[in-house]
């Protein structure tokens, strides 16, 4: 994610590393988890302007606003903030969901059918 | 909660390695295994290759996260250090990887790594299938336990007592594939070719695509040279299972000598999909291009030997070695101007190297750039040694051009490098007449 912004504080949230855009780590249904190195704190709003990139596809420009469910402090300098996604294209979102899920379901399969029963 | 107690049996207190050159992908991962309630003094994280290696031969971590891709090596190399120090049921590998190819995943699969992941990745996939893992460390079914006591023989070289292990294993499941493909490894270790192929089709019985005896069938026909029929379970390879750069390699050299060139061309596309080439699987397919260029070279169908030497020579990271091997080819089915094309495809560091301009010239002798490929050389040879192959043409084509007191030169200058061949030059000289052209 390109930038990252604090909308109830209106601060940027900024990433672990710099010169570095924060990563997306997690993903589930509805929400995605980074790291950052400044304090968010859970029920206030964020928004996020980047790309999402899966295997095989270019990527795609992605602009979301949503609420932080969990913010844990790692260390003074690190936070896991995990956001439940509220605006956001749901077409984008939901075609690079499926698509990074069916490439876990696709290595499972080739990982289980050559290992069989070990 | 009960996967977490049993994380920690299983770690007993030893260390757990995280390697990922990635801060925010290594944290995740530690995360997770800090909420499994491993204590965080017991993780660590490292982002280099060499680095995991020593902390792999000094601290023999339990559990080992890795990339996929470290520098310039591959994770997989980290498990299999681990694996040579800890047993399958002492330890757990696991890769992770951004958009892994297949012909990785399968490579992974063929080793000992225990799960492989895909970034980004819900930390809940994580933690259950990890947990998984360690339930089935801790928890083997009788049948894994007699298979885990057979590979113990293996590994120590005590056959016989493998094999028993893996005869007591095999009534213990259904359908005891594992059982059959060990049994058969071993009995092909004993020298016991019969017994090991009965073995695999023993295990394709249960399961005729059972992957890991397909692959115990197809490599003993490779390892006594039944090129014929390692290449009938090709197909059934090919379509069922993507290909590890080990078995692309395989099926390299089983189309070649079962004189399948056309596939062999099929496989240079599996070949630039991967994306890690060892230098043997890279060195075992230019050289099946190249038989497959001569292949067609013989048929007359210098086109197409044409564009599969161009990808052989591609394999080949643009090796002027091989392009003096097709050069050579071309020039012996006298395809002069194909060969000159083809030289033009060496790269621009190449071009000016003593080794081009001995290949130049080769070519130019055969078109009508000779005569000035004659004085080329010869100017070349004031400084240079030339192959007598050269000199001896150029010998020739002087005496041809009525040229004997040049030729008298080049002789003298020769012999300085080749003494042995002065005779031979001198009779060149004396027994070529002059071309009434000339």
């Amino acid at each position: 994610m390109q930038k990252v912004k604090n909308l109830t504080t209106d601060l940027e949230i900024r990433p672990p590393e710099r010169d570095q855009p924060i990563e997306v780590t997690e993903i589930g249904d509805l929400t995605l988890t980074f790291f950052a190195s400044s304090v968010a704190k859970e029920g206030q709003l964020i928004g996020m302007t980047g790309e999402l990139a899966s295997s095989g596809q270019s990527p795609t420009k992605f602009d979301v606003t949503g609420r932080i469910v969990d913010a844990a402090k790692v260390d003074d300098k690190l936070h896991k903030v995990s956001v439940h996604l509220h605006q956001f294209d749901k077409q984008v979102w939901g075609k690079w969901f499926a698509a990074a899920s069916e490439a876990q379901r696709r290595v499972d399969r080739i990982f289980d059918s050559i290992r069989g029963e070990e | 909660m009960a996967e977490h107690a049993e994380l920690l049996k299983f770690l007993d207190n030893s260390p757990c390695l995280i390697v990922d050159a990635s801060h925010a992908s290594s944290w995740t991962l530690q995360t997770v295994l800090l909420e499994m309630g491993v204590p965080s003094d017991r993780v660590t994280i490292l982002r280099k290759f060499e680095e995991a290696k020593t902390f792999i031969a000094n601290k023999k971590p339990k559990l080992l996260i890795a990339d996929h891709h470290l520098d310039k090596n591959v994770g997989l190399a980290l498990v299999e250090q681990l694996e040579k120090i800890l047993e399958s049921h002492q330890r757990i590998c696991m890769v992770v990887a951004h958009s892994p190819t297949e012909a990785a995943v399968a490579e992974a699969a063929e080793g000992h790594v225990d799960g492989y992941f895909v970034k980004p990745f819900s930390s809940e996939a994580f933690r259950s299938r990890l947990g998984g893992i360690v339930l089935r460390k801790l928890n083997p079914s009788p049948y894994s336990v007699k298979l885990e006591e057979g590979r113990k023989f293996l590994s120590a070289e005590q056959l016989p007592g493998a094999v028993k292990e893996f005869m007591a294993a095999k009534p213990l499941d259904p359908k005891p594939t594992l059982a059959c493909f060990f049994a058969g490894h071993t009995y092909q270790k004993m020298g016991d070719i019969n017994r090991a192929l009965d073995e695999f089709k023993q295990g394709r019985g249960f399961q005729n695509i059972h992957y890991k005896c397909l692959v115990g069938e197809f490599e003993l026909h490779i390892a006594q040279k039944r090129y014929k029929d390692a290449y009938e379970l090709v197909e059934l390879l090919k379509a069922n299972y993507p290909l590890s750069p080990k078995r692309l390699g395989q099926m390299f050299m089983a189309a070649v000598f079962n004189m399948r060139f056309e596939d062999v061309a099929t496989f240079f596309d599996l070949f630039q999909q991967l994306d890690q080439r060892s230098d043997e699987l890279t060195k075992i397919a230019s050289s099946a291009l190249f038989a497959a260029g001569k292949h067609f070279i013989e048929k007359k169908e210098v086109k197409k030997a044409i564009e599969i030497f161009q990808k052989g020579f591609i394999v080949s990271s643009l090796d002027m070695h091989y392009l003096e091997k097709v050069v050579g080819e071309l020039l012996k089915n006298k395809s002069s101007n194909e060969a000159a094309e083809f030289l033009m495809k060496a790269p621009q560091r190449a071009k000016g190297t003593l080794q081009f301009n001995v290949l130049s010239l080769r070519v130019d002798f055969t078109t009508q750039k000779r005569e000035e490929a004659v004085e080329r050389a010869r100017k070349t040879l004031l400084e240079n040694k030339l192959p007598p192959d050269i000199i001896e043409q150029m010998v020739k084509f002087m005496a041809e051009s009525d040229k004997a007191t040049l030729a008298e030169g080049v002789i003298t200058r020769a012999a300085h490098y080749y003494p042995e061949i002065r005779a031979k030059l001198y009779k060149i000289l004396e027994e070529t007449k002059p071309k009434k052209s000339a």
